[in-house]
């Protein structure tokens, strides 16, 4: 059963530079809520960005063992101003 | 009880996305959803004033293995407009939000 933070490494160590926030949404450790900023989203539409984090959890998704992963993304440029 | 092959399958799915302006893959119907998600994106859909059809994925696991291979998209529910996979609940729920979803569902609300 992965934890909130398994799937947290997953998602920073599939995108290199991004940063996710995840919460197990119903402490069973299949059900999972995450917000992800990534470089790699910048010039990607959602639909992209959003496959992106999934193929992080691919095998869990495959396997069963996350049922659900919800998904809020951004690019960092959306987000910060620039300095 | 016909047992359908995989091929027929894939043409079942390829034909609902095809013919139906909004095709939505859930699980559960929309009348009787089995998964939060799938419920929250039919009552958007519904919201927005959409004419849809679904297709529950429960109906046979395979529905779920060929249609993800598809699309690309692991997940269920899975929204396409136009013969295109818009994205899942989340993305629903953005373009709900921001007010896009009608224009795409409703092709008069664009024009």
């Amino acid at each position: 059963m992965p934890t909130a933070d398994d799937v947290r490494i997953r998602i920073e160590a599939h995108l290199p530079g991004s940063t996710a926030e995840v919460i197990d949404t119903t402490g069973t450790g299949d059900h999972f809520s995450a917000r992800v900023t990534a470089p790699q989203f910048e010039t990607l539409r959602l639909l992209e960005q959003h496959k992106l984090v999934y193929a992080a959890v691919q095998s869990g998704l495959d396997d069963g063992s996350i049922h659900a992963l919800q998904l809020k993304t951004t690019a960092p440029a959306t987000s910060t101003e620039p300095t | 009880m016909t047992i359908l092959t995989e091929d027929q399958i894939a043409g079942e799915i390829d034909r609902a996305i095809s013919a139906n302006h909004v095709m939505l893959f859930m699980k559960g119907t929309p009348d009787a959803p089995a998964c939060g998600f799938s419920a929250r994106t039919v009552a958007m859909l519904r919201e927005a004033g959409a004419e849809f059809s679904a297709i529950n994925v429960l109906v046979d696991p395979r529905v779920r293995q060929v249609l993800s291979t598809r699309s690309g998209w692991p997940t269920i529910p899975q929204l396409f407009v136009d013969g295109e996979l818009v994205g899942g609940c989340d993305i629903a729920t953005e373009l709900h939000e921001s007010g896009e979803l009608a224009k795409l569902v409703v092709p008069e609300a664009a024009a």
